[in-house]
């Protein structure tokens, strides 16, 4: 153990994956970032235009539709997946019967590839052929069905929050289940002796010790959602008319599909800078919290 | 503690290994669009192997979405056992394959001879990449007159050279199902059938839930028809006036035109999962009878003809009362390119064998092969039509219709690329109820604009 603890030998562990994660994901962004001011077909030579493109952002219609759209999906997706991942790992911390099938069926959907995940919700909400419009239907209440995607009403991006929500409940709900198991049951035991109940020592218990967990939680909620893309390529592909393009698949769509790979990178490098500092600014509060 | 030693270094060599394998990227994380780089086969030919070199297109399976491609190559391959082979390499479709293309330009494994949009030709042009192919053409070619005056008028045209072949003629306007017409009385559309005619099927269609025209408008470009019909219009007396600066898309009668696609929409023309619905999901759903009209082209005359057989006919879409230009418009213009890299011909093995399969590729021989599997002659010299497609030949008839001319490219042929998915996102805009026609094309003003501005 005092061979591995030595700082030199971490290093040398580390380097290999280091080296990948700069080459691949560091140096992938600062050259993202330079094309971003630059006008680039993806052929021939870049031209520099600073910040042109930047400032095509603040009037680009599809841009502000994206951001809002990329909005509604992380505040439904944060609102949703933080508390009822924490109220179903509260729930799954009790001793039931089936609590390992349990765990095992909410887990399933973030293993299902999110390009089928795509494809199964676009049978469930195709405004013709969808199973929840059929359904309403043929219970008589064909009045509630709506165009939950590709319509003008741009219900999509709520569809999509539900989507991503449904696909990573499991997986955020075993994070926490994982943060309340480290809790020591003494100190629920405590608590019950002076007649403490199951909420308050939810709120005074639990949620203070998941500090650490919530944050983590948060953060890959954060970050997940401003990397949606297969979900709604498969779903809409950011139609009709780019109603439902999220930040990320309008970067793409700007980028391959209209070959303005300049203003495309300036996109992705204002989504990544928006990702970085949310994530940054709530780590920051809670430490400052912490102490 | 050597033990310890020895497990730390293993561990970190192992590391180095899977980093290494991480980066060279293995097939299970690899791209469609990486895999068709990679794949892209150039060797040398030796005294004993034969010279190959790869053709790319935007057809992942070629035998199943391109038969005349796929059994030209084939045939020609076969000719040429022991000397040439041709190794094709497929995309998912258009614009991954045109991603494909930019990224292998850019990276230097560029195919040898690949597919490529007119619209993409220009920077690939200045960028140096692509092969002057007028004495390849001039000196095997017997081209249609009309294809080779499109080819003179397009960009395909830099320098008074041209640098691409185009693949196949374009034909395109709508398939439609007799039965499905049948099923409700509705008299079959012919050249002759107006407008007024086509909103009054819609009504008897929608009357009885059936879709009238299906395109799919998850895929942005399938409004093939829709482009043929602009030439009813007066798109050609206006677009070279447009790309200089000196017209406007909102001009009347581009004005008038979206009005009518308007008219289409509002009269329940289109499924209501339209734009949920991508092109071939479209097709599925013509082929089963759920739709009335099918915009496509003559490379879906197979399987309209395996589903459809005789019950299948094709039209080139209303002619417009209101409208002062020409209406006996039809389609069959010049489709996308093949071109020849500029690197590969630089091997005077390499640049005899694509001349020699060129050389084939203009052939009558090989525009039998494109009949013989639907697929429209580039050729002046006539070709044997006896054995063709139900589908298809119910297309050959359409062509011939006494009077009717070919537009001389199709609308977005000429477009630069922001203004062409502009074009398309305008188009769907409007049939999808999301645009006034006004707002789809001030929309295609400020993209035209801003095109011309850079």
């Amino acid at each position: 153990m005092h061979h591995l603890s030595k700082s030199r030998n971490f290093a040398i562990m580390l380097i290999p994956s280091v080296a990948v994660y700069t080459l691949y994901i560091v140096i992938s962004v600062f050259v993202a970032i330079y094309y971003s001011f630059t006008k680039y077909s993806g052929v021939g030579v870049e031209k520099w235009v600073g910040l042109k493109n930047y400032k095509r952002l603040l009037t680009d219609r599809y841009f502000i539709i994206a951001l809002s759209n990329t909005g509604i999906i992380l505040v439904v997706a944060l609102i949703t997946l933080v508390v009822l991942g924490f109220l179903l790992a509260n729930l799954l911390h009790q001793k039931l019967k089936i609590k390992g099938v349990c765990q095992a069926l909410i887990y399933i959907p973030i293993v299902i590839a999110p390009i089928v995940v795509g494809v199964i919700w676009l049978f469930i909400l195709d405004p013709s052929y969808g199973f929840i419009n059929n359904f309403l239907r043929y219970i008589g209440l064909g009045d509630y069905s709506r165009s939950w995607i590709g319509a003008k009403n741009n219900l999509a991006a709520y569809s999509i929050a539900f989507i991503y929500f449904w696909r990573n409940l499991g997986y955020i709900a075993t994070i926490f289940l994982t943060g309340i198991n480290m809790i020591s049951d003494e100190i629920y035991e405590a608590a019950g002796i002076d007649g403490v109940n199951w909420f308050t020592k939810m709120i005074y218990i639990t949620i203070p010790m998941l500090k650490e967990t919530i944050t983590i939680v948060i953060v890959l909620v954060v970050t997940g959602v401003f990397k949606v893309l297969e979900i709604v390529t498969q779903l809409t592909n950011g139609g009709p008319n780019h109603l439902s393009e999220t930040l990320v698949t309008y970067s793409y769509t700007v980028s391959f599909n209209t070959g303005e790979y300049g203003y495309g990178m300036s996109i992705a490098t204002v989504t990544f800078m928006i990702s970085l500092v949310f994530s940054l600014f709530y780590i920051n509060v809670i430490n400052k919290k912490g102490k | 503690m050597r033990i310890k030693k020895l497990v730390a270094m293993l561990l970190v060599v192992s590391m180095v290994f899977m980093s290494a394998g991480c980066s060279n990227g293995g097939s299970d994380s690899t791209t469609e669009v990486e895999k068709n780089i990679s794949e892209s086969i150039s060797t040398e030919g030796s005294e004993d192997e034969p010279v190959s070199f790869t053709f790319a297109a935007h057809f992942a399976d070629l035998k199943e979405s391109n038969a005349a491609l796929y059994n030209i190559i084939d045939t020609f391959n076969r000719q040429h056992e022991g000397q040439i082979v041709v190794n094709y390499s497929g995309s998912a479709d258009k614009s991954v394959h045109i991603t494909a293309m930019k990224l292998a330009a850019e990276s230097g494994s560029l195919p040898d001879v690949f597919f490529l949009p007119t619209t993409n030709a220009v920077e690939f042009y200045e960028a140096g990449y692509l092969y002057d192919m007028t004495d390849m053409i001039e000196q095997y070619g017997d081209l249609d007159e009309d294809t080779l005056n499109s080819l003179y008028e397009s960009k395909d045209l830099q320098d008074n050279s041209i640098y691409g072949l185009p693949l196949t003629a374009l034909v395109t306007g709508f398939w439609y199902n007799k039965d499905v017409f049948d099923r409700y009385g509705v008299a079959y559309p012919d050249e002759g059938t107006t407008f007024d005619e086509l909103l009054t099927m819609i009504d008897t269609f929608k009357a009885n839930g059936v879709t009238t025209i299906i395109n799919g408008a998850k895929t942005n470009y399938s409004v093939w028809a829709f482009l043929l019909a602009f030439a009813r219009y007066g798109f050609f007396e206006h677009d070279k006036a447009i790309a200089a600066g000196s017209d406007v898309w909102s001009n009347d009668d581009f004005i008038k035109y979206f009005e009518k696609i308007q008219q289409l929409q509002e009269a329940g023309a289109f499924a209501e999962n339209n734009s949920v619905t991508d092109f071939f999901q479209a097709k599925e759903l013509f082929l089963a009878g759920e739709a009335a009209m099918f915009d496509s082209g003559a490379w879906d005359s197979a399987v309209v003809s395996d589903a459809l057989g005789e019950k299948a006919g094709f039209w080139w879409g209303p002619i417009f009362e209101d409208s002062n230009y020409n209406q006996q418009y039809l389609m069959q213009a010049p489709s996308v390119s093949v071109r020849v890299n500029a690197e590969s011909v630089k091997e005077p093995e390499k640049l005899e064998a694509i001349t020699e399969f060129m050389k084939f590729y203009m052939s009558p021989e090989a525009d039998q092969i494109r009949v013989d599997n639907g697929t429209v002659p580039l050729t002046s010299v006539d070709v044997d039509a006896s054995n063709v497609n139900a589908a298809f030949a119910k297309m050959l008839e359409a062509l011939k219709i006494e009077g009717w001319i070919s537009v001389p490219y199709q609308a977005d042929a000429n477009l630069s690329e922001v203004v062409q998915e502009a074009l398309y996102d305008s188009m769907f805009g409007v049939i999808c109820g999301i645009y006034t026609p006004e707002e789809a094309l001030e929309i295609m003003d400020e993209v035209q604009t801003r095109a011309l501005e850079e």
